[in-house]
């Protein structure tokens, strides 16, 4: 259980990194909270938004602000499963002897950054599979664990569909939080052309360690949920689903599959992450219903009608949030 | 708790257990939430019961109900507003309910309802604590009724409205809701109608002139019930059942009114609709009195009814001595004597006019098929149909000897022309040898019928008794080869009642190929 002081500690810290961020990243608070709850809640996040929002410049700037390892892969449509996770190589050593010895790949790090992740083929994206879920890869028949804290950061791209390849269910479930990168307003347009044309910004400072950061994620895990909050989260994540009888009128309608377990596992760890955010040592309604866009979103899948009918799926959670009542027979307000 | 301890709240500023202050606190919650719920179903039956009023003022302005319309109000109001009180009062609400409600009123993020939970369900009352300390920090305030105020809620700003609409059923003029469905007159009901609305403006002026309150009342909703019968606005059905109630209005005003007589220390009435004495008005008396106007020929005329006053109940003793009295200069007896015999005899006209409007009613009753054999023959005269006795009409009109009961015949005859079966005088005269259907000598039972117009076939039974020298009636089922246009042709004409069968006979027998040789029988042309 959290006591007091560890609280304002793990406050203090979380502050530190954000500071820290922000000498970087102009706006994208959203999406720095996002980050920063996948972190705490030793999940991965897929980053998507269009070309030159500053995704992969983020990424970057969370590593410098670690004390972690961090690697980045570019993915391609040549990218082989090995280019991830490594391959056995010949090695000959002084004998002239020669032997198979395990190279490891990128993904044996602690941050990892995939880049344009739809541009690889289904095979080489299924190979990050094991690594996400498990924290660890096999290789032939020896398994390889990673390193903790392991976070995947991925990045896609919405437009310039042609030539990729949407990540398969499987894949895209393993993420725990789906964040939009949105466009920057005037304000923050501005400070962008002080800060990138001007001069050059002093280097990063590390705020944060992987111990350090590894105490804030048992924290996370301390924050109670109530049973009646519980509750509030299993009929807003079973009202994604067209059967149930808590659906709501547009999920009936255009859903074909809802949220999984893995998805309500999301929604209550991002929940918990944020209510550590605001000092809190308990899960609230309100912390449900800001997780749950960014941890249901890639989880819901909409049937022929909603495809055809262009259908939001952010107004699907929204509406699902909106009519999911907190109290006997009451909706949020 | 220390850092908690210096803020005013409901939860800060005891030394007691957290586990007792936490309780106390949610359970200070519950009591306000309880009485919060307890003023909303107040309201919530305040709104039900105005709109229960509502409809039931309406009805009571439409349809005669024993009750006032707004006593019916008012005990929908007080019925409903009690029911909700008491199933909000059974409607204990829980306090976790409670908490989370808590919770969510003052934005307090869940602090209390999982304080609550954890201190309740697991036991946890360290976590608890701190939790109760947050949401004592997060505002949780000192008094329970800032959480729960009473406040007006939508059924309560909804009351206002249906008050007004209860306001509006009560004042507004009802009559043009209840104009009639369409449907075909029944000339009966118009000529009824025709008849007792001319006996009630003859009666609202008899007992203007009479000062008779009881009987001015009745007399002006008879008037009213007889202009809508003419009107053609009431079904036969519809008709009957208003002359029902006001049968019975009138009969409880009648009772009521001699029940007044009867209170005073004279003695109970003896004859309820006999003058106290012929000639004698003790009203009028007793207004010269108060003028000083009373003269000798008064006292002389209470000398010389001294006999008829002692049969109203005063000993003749008493009136010789109160005379005595007055004649020596001491007319304080005689004013209380004269007031007394004045209540009397008003209570004795009111009677009279009710029983005579009752008869009317009776009859109109009887004229649109209702038979009333075996009906309230204990309290008013029995009133028995008898086809084919009309011949005693007017003979027996002496019962109704006074200069009123000739005005009122007068008028019901100028009223409904010729037809009408009797009236007050026979009614009254039967009231004292009434006639019981005899079964040794009843005759056949007759089912007349016929298709006066399109629409319902009324099938009237009477039972009638054999008379020497009278033909009986026999079972008639007109042809229909005549059958129309005898109806138009007598719908048309104003016929007696015995005339109008002669002729359905003739055109019956002509439709059978006879040629009817019977006339109709001379008393009855006589009218």
């Amino acid at each position: 259980m959290s006591d007091e002081p560890s609280l304002a500690l793990a406050r203090e810290r979380l502050e530190a990194l954000r500071r820290q961020i922000q000498r970087r990243i102009v706006g994208h608070h959203d999406l720095v909270n996002g980050i920063l709850a996948c972190l705490l809640s030793s999940g991965h996040a897929l980053l998507e938004g269009v070309p030159g929002l500053g995704k992969t410049l983020l990424v970057k700037t969370l590593s410098d602000a670690l004390h972690l390892e961090f690697a980045r892969i570019q993915f391609t449509p040549d990218l082989m499963p090995a280019d991830i996770i490594g391959t056995q190589m010949v090695m000959q050593d002084d004998e002239g002897r020669r032997h198979f010895q395990f190279q490891q790949g990128p993904v044996f790090t602690q941050l990892l950054l995939a880049d344009e992740i739809n541009r690889a083929t289904p095979k080489t994206q299924s190979a990050l599979l094991e690594a996400m879920e498990e924290k660890r890869v096999t290789v032939g028949r020896t398994g390889h664990a990673l390193q903790e804290p392991f976070m995947v950061l991925a990045t896609q791209n919405p437009i310039e569909m042609e030539g990729t390849y949407p990540l398969p269910e499987a894949q895209i479930d393993r993420f725990l939080l789906k964040l939009n990168a949105t466009y920057p307003d005037a304000g923050e347009l501005s400070q962008i052309i002080d800060r990138a044309t001007g001069a050059p910004l002093p280097p990063m400072e590390a705020v944060l360690s992987a111990g350090e950061l590894m105490e804030m994620r048992e924290l996370v895990r301390s924050v109670v949920i109530a049973d009646h909050v519980k509750d509030y989260a299993i009929r807003m994540v079973l009202a994604t689903h067209a059967g149930n009888a808590d659906a709501t009128p547009m999920v009936r309608r255009y859903v074909r599959h809802g949220a999984s377990p893995r998805g309500l596992l999301a929604v209550v760890l991002t929940a918990k992450a944020l209510a550590l955010f605001a000092g809190r040592i308990n899960v609230s309604f309100d912390d449900l219903a800001a997780a749950a866009p960014p941890a249901l979103r890639h989880r819901i899948l909409l049937n022929f009608e909603g495809e055809a009918e262009g259908i939001d799926v952010e107004d699907l959670i929204a509406e699902v949030i909106r009519e999911t009542p907190t109290v006997q027979g009451e909706a949020r307000a | 708790m220390s850092q908690a301890a210096s803020a005013p709240s409901l939860w800060i500023g005891s030394p007691r257990p957290a586990r007792e202050r936490l309780s106390k606190a949610v359970v200070a919650l519950t009591r306000a939430r309880r009485l919060q719920v307890l003023v909303d179903h107040g309201f919530g039956g305040l709104l039900a019961g105005l709109g229960l009023a509502t409809f039931a003022v309406l009805v009571a302005r439409l349809v005669p109900l024993p009750y006032p319309p707004w006593q019916l109000g008012g005990a929908a109001v007080i019925i409903a507003v009690a029911l909700a009180l008491l199933v909000g009062w059974q409607r204990r609400p829980d306090a976790l309910d409670v908490a989370i409600r808590a919770d969510l009123t003052l934005n307090l993020k869940q602090r209390l309802s999982t304080a609550w939970e954890f201190m309740t369900v697991h036991d946890d009352v360290k976590l608890a604590e701190r939790l109760a300390v947050q949401a004592v920090k997060a505002g949780l305030p000192a008094r329970t009724g800032l959480v729960f105020p009473w406040q007006v809620n939508r059924w309560g700003r909804l009351s206002p409205l249906a008050a007004t609409a209860l306001l509006l059923v009560s004042v507004i003029d009802l009559n043009w809701m209840q104009a009639p469905v369409p449907h075909e007159v029944d000339e009966q009901v118009v000529s009824e109608g025709q008849r007792l609305g001319a006996f009630g403006r003859a009666m609202q002026e008899r007992a203007r002139r009479d000062r008779l309150p009881r009987s001015a009342r009745q007399a002006a909703q008879l008037e009213r019930l007889g202009a809508r019968m003419e009107s053609g606005a009431l079904t036969r059905g519809d008709a009957l059942g208003q002359l029902r109630g006001m049968d019975e209005s009138l009969d409880k005003e009648r009772m009521q009114a001699l029940a007044e007589a009867n209170q005073t220390d004279i003695g109970p009435l003896r004859e309820e609709s006999s003058p106290i004495a012929p000639d004698l008005d003790p009203g009028a008396m007793l207004e010269r009195m108060q003028r000083g106007a009373l003269d000798s020929a008064d006292t002389r005329a209470l000398a010389e009814h001294l006999a008829d006053l002692e049969r109203s109940g005063i000993p003749r003793r008493d009136l010789e001595d109160t005379l005595r009295r007055h004649l020596s200069g001491d007319n304080e007896g005689l004013r209380e004597m004269l007031e007394k015999l004045a209540q009397i005899d008003r209570a004795r006209k009111e009677g009279k006019e009710l029983q005579g409007a009752r008869e009317q009613v009776r009859r109109a009753r009887e004229n649109l098929g209702e038979s009333l054999a075996g009906t309230d023959g204990e309290r008013g005269p029995a009133v028995h149909m008898d086809w084919g006795e009309d011949e005693d009409r007017g003979v027996k009109g002496a019962a109704n000897a006074g200069a009123d009961g000739r005005q009122e015949r007068e008028t019901t005859r100028g009223a409904t022309g010729s037809g009408s079966q009797g009236d007050s005088s026979v009614a009254l005269d039967r009231q004292r040898a009434p006639v019981r259907p005899d079964p040794g000598q009843s005759g056949p039972v007759l089912k007349p019928q016929s298709q006066a117009r399109k629409g319902e076939v009324f099938v009237t039974q009477a039972q009638v008794r054999p008379r020497s020298g009278r033909p009986s009636v026999e079972n008639v089922v007109m042809s229909s080869e005549f059958a129309s246009q005898v109806e138009e042709v007598l719908s048309k004409e104003q016929y007696p009642a015995h005339y109008k069968e002669f002729v359905r006979r003739y055109f019956l027998n002509l439709s059978q190929g006879r040629v009817p040789q019977q006339q109709p029988t001379d008393k009855r042309g006589a009218q």
